[in-house]
This record gives structure tokens, sequence and C-alpha cells, in this order.
């Protein structure tokens, strides 16, 4: 018993230790590949552009059943005035930047496990790396960096749509004044709920694209499974860790900045 | 005057994968600008010998020597090998998501400071010399099996490498294609004078091209030399390998007698 918690606990922090390693050496290896701004621009659209229309359907949807549900419960306290306040920090604060990138996750970080997957397993990253490119810095790294601006904007793109779906249920749908919702909107979000939501979407870039290049690139090391069957597992990995990881972290980040 | 080192050299390379010892101190010596040719069993070891060779897998002990000099793991040592150094894979490793002319741009993009229209003409010479000319626009998965090995071998000679490694070019092609294989890597050779490396299978292909045929038998190279050498040599493992070869040559020759009198 002892044992395997031991055994559990030391793969558990060289895990973690590789992780580390291996966003920092992608950061680093980003300087040692040339032409980055095609990379840089395709990275964008794989996460920006492709996950835009989910973001929008989610984020109405989240704004819409927040409006609806927090209307229902204000009114027994005779509080519906408060109902932008509700929508608009629960918004901010936790669902824009957590729902934001669960959906990347599903949409982007799938699809970039799955495709570094089946480069390694086509042997196109030793290609890479026989002709002497540094295969974190061209893979990876631009994936990293043009998530630390897709995250946030994203993030602002849910949120603003979330505000509307609740200004349509809560306003339109059940009668709360519009200038209510709205005064209450502005005056219940404050610059430091603005940046503790940037902030998390930062850390969540970083922790699920780096996970999801992670697993991706490592695929070919997962016990028990080779060729299509790794590159499943490793994108079902990717997934699975990537949104433990963002839910832990927003509980961290949340509880050190609350 | 001595003769020049061996442009890479193997001392005593030892590889295991956990109890299996797959290469138990290989000595191998690549002399320049000749033809190489490694053969052996199925699953003797001989694609791991070649990434080892081409530093794409770490081997447990032994040295590698690469023009005079011993290899070592400083990333700037590597990096200057590998800009020395090709490899032709066995299933090509294209990368899918790019056209033919940037697969075989992205070596010179990468690792040059090549003006960009420089490195375009460069790629674009490669692509005309193996007759891809016409497909430069095409993806690699819209490209035939010989096609695609043209592209990856346009992609390793663009660089103008010293050292090619090839790792069984001639998988799963037919005999046709294999001739045209084998002769595209004589011809590439002799124009442009680099040192290949070549595991296969093919005895009589590589007995035909090789200057020097090395065998790789119970994970040591059991022989090293000339064809003709391996040819007429009584060595014991060197008489099994040929008599396996031609037995397998054999079998095949009555069986496809046998299904032409079943047909009939």
């Amino acid at each position: 018993m002892i044992t395997s918690i031991g055994a559990v606990s030391i793969a558990s922090v060289r895990g973690l230790g590789a992780f580390l390693g291996f966003v920092l050496s992608s950061l680093r290896g980003f300087g040692r590949t040339r032409r980055v701004i095609p990379r840089l621009l395709r990275s964008t659209v794989e996460q920006g552009t492709r996950c835009l229309p989910v973001i929008v359907i989610v984020g109405g949807f989240t704004g819409l059943v927040l409006g609806l549900q927090g209307y229902h419960v204000l009114r027994r306290f005779g509080s519906e005035g408060l109902l932008g306040t509700l929508v608009s920090l629960s918004l901010v604060r936790e669902l824009g930047p957590v729902l934001t990138a669960l959906m990347l996750i599903g949409q982007a970080g799938s699809a970039i496990a799955a495709e570094i997957g089946i480069q390694r397993n086509s042997e196109q990253i030793a290609a890479l790396q026989s002709m002497g490119i540094d295969t974190h810095g061209y893979l990876v790294a631009p994936r990293l960096i043009s998530a630390l601006w897709v995250y946030p904007l994203q993030t602002a793109v849910f949120v603003a749509v979330g505000l509307g779906g609740g200004w349509l249920s809560g306003s339109v749908l059940l009668g709360v004044e519009d200038g209510v919702y709205w005064n209450s909107v502005a005056r219940a979000v404050q610059m430091a709920d603005w940046r503790e939501c940037g902030f998390k979407a930062l850390v969540f870039a970083v922790l699920s694209l780096g996970i999801c290049c992670f697993q991706g690139y490592h695929a070919h090391l997962i016990r028990g499974a080779s060729g299509s069957r790794a590159v499943s597992a490793a994108t079902t990995r990717a997934v699975v860790l990537s949104c433990v990881a963002v839910l832990a972290a927003d509980y961290v980040i949340t509880s050190l900045m609350l | 005057m001595s003769p020049p080192p061996p442009l890479l050299e193997a001392r005593d390379l030892c590889k295991a994968f956990g109890d299996h010892a797959v290469l138990q101190g290989v000595h191998l010596q690549v002399p320049r600008a000749q033809i190489t040719c490694l053969l052996g069993r199925s699953g003797g070891g001989k694609s791991v010998l070649l990434k080892c060779l081409a530093r794409l897998m770490p081997f447990d002990s032994g040295e590698l020597h690469f023009d005079g000099c011993h290899l070592g793991n400083r990333e700037s040592d590597l990096a200057a090998f590998r800009r020395r150094c090709g490899f032709l894979f066995q299933g090509n490793a294209l990368l899918d998501s790019l056209t033919a002319l940037e697969n075989v741009c992205l070596p010179l993009e990468q690792t040059t400071a090549l003006p960009a229209n420089e490195i375009r003409a460069r790629a674009q010479a490669a692509l005309e010399q193996l007759e891809l000319g016409a497909f430069w626009q095409r993806h690699p998965g819209e490209l035939s099996g010989g096609m695609q090995k043209r592209l990856a071998l346009a992609r390793a000679l663009v660089s103008e490498p010293e050292l090619l490694l090839f790792d069984e070019p001639t998988a799963g092609l037919d005999p046709l294609r294999r001739n045209a294989v084998f002769e595209m890597i004589v011809e590439q050779q002799q124009r442009r004078g680099f040192t290949a490396f070549i595991v296969t299978h093919d005895i009589q292909e590589a007995l035909t091209i090789a200057h020097q045929v090395a065998l790789l038998d119970g994970g040591r190279i059991v022989y090293a030399g000339g064809p003709d050498g391996f040819a007429q040599s009584q060595e014991p493992a060197l008489c099994a390998f040929r008599d396996s070869q031609q037995s397998l040559l054999a079998a095949t020759q009555q069986l496809r007698q046998n299904n032409r009198t079943t047909q009939s």
C-alpha cells in the first residue's frame, strides 16, 4: 500500500517535472526556429477562428441559463435588479475563463494532441529531428504562444455573448428593465475582476495547451498501446488531464485572489 | 600519406531494450563518398543501428566518430552533425500538412539564413531533378508511393548532406519501383558524391550497387568489406544468410510456379 502510494507520488512528481521542462524547452526552442509568423498565424486560426462558433454558442446559452435561474432565485428576495451583477460576476470571475478553456480543450486541444501524436507515430517528429530542427520550438511553441492571446480574447467573447444572453432572458423575456440590468453589470464588475479573469485565461492557456501538446508528443511512450491506439489514448488523456488541471487551477487561483 | 578517416565510425556500440540486447558491440566504418549497404535478418537490429548512427536513438554504450571527431552529446556538436547528415525514413516521414515544395523547403528554412527566393529556387531545382517539378503544390497524401519516396529523397538532398542514411528505401515497393529507387540513389550519389549508408533486405541490389557491404548478425557486424568478398566468403554466418535468402527466393519461385499450374 505504502509502496504503491510512494510509486504514484514519485511518478506524479516526475511527470510534473517533465511537463514543466517540456513547456520551458518549447518556449526556449521558439527562438531557435525561423519563419515563425506563418506558424503563429496557423495556430491562431486553429484555436481562434475555428473555435469561435462554439464559444459564441456556449457563451450565449450560459448567459441565457444564468439569466433565467438568477431571475427566479433573486425574485424570491425581491432583488431582480441585481440580475446583472449575478450574471456578470459569474461570467467574468468563473464561468467565462473556465468554460472557454474547456471548450478550447475539446475543440482545439484534442485536435492538437491527435495531430502531434500522429506526427510522432509516422516518424514526422523524428524526421524534423534528423533535419536539425528544434521539434519543441517548431511544433509546440507556436501553439503555446498563440494560446496566450487566443484564450483571453475568446474569454472576452464568451463573457460579452454571455452578458447578452443574460440580458435576453432576464430583460427581454422576463421583464427586468434594460437600464437596471446593464447598470448593475457596469457597477458590479471591477478592474480586479477583469484582472482575475485575464490571469485565469493565461494560466489555463499554458496548462491546457501544454498538456495537450505534451501528451501528443509523448504518445509513443504510452504503456500497453501503440499505433493508432496510442494516439487515441494520448488524445483522451490530454483532454481529461487538461480539464482536471483547469478546474484544479481555477480553485487555487480563486482561493488566492478572493 | 595516410588515407582519410572514415566519414562515420561506430566503436563498440551497444543497445538493449530491457533484457533484449539488440546491438552487442558494433564496430563499423562508413568510408567517404561510397555506398555502404547494411544487410541482416528482419528484427536483427538494422534499423536500430541506423537510428543510433543518426543519433535519433540513444545507445547504451560505445562511441560514434564523425569526420574523425568524437560525436558527443553536446547540442552544438549534434546540430553541426545534423547539418551534414540526411536521413531517408522507411515510411518517408513527409510532413503531411505541407505541400511537396514546402516539405523540401523546410530544412533550408529552419536551419539556414538563406533568403526565401534562394530557398525556393533550390527546392524547385531538387524537385525538378527528381522529376517532381509538376507536383510541387501537391500534398504527400496526393502522391504515389514512388513519388513520395522521390520527394523524401529531394528533401534529404536539398541541404546537400555529406552523409545520407537510408532506412530500407525499397520496402513495400514492387520490383520495378525497387529498381528505380536504387537507380535513383546511385545516380544521385554519383552526381553529388555524398556518402550513402543503406539498410536493405535486397541482397542482390546491395551486391550490385554497394562499394562496401556489412552484415549485422547477432547484434554484431560479422562482415564488412567488398561485395565480391561477401559473395564468396565461406564464413558460417554469411553462408547461412546467403542460404536463407536463396531458399526464400527458391520458395517464392516454387509458389509462383504452383499458382500458375493451378490457374492453368
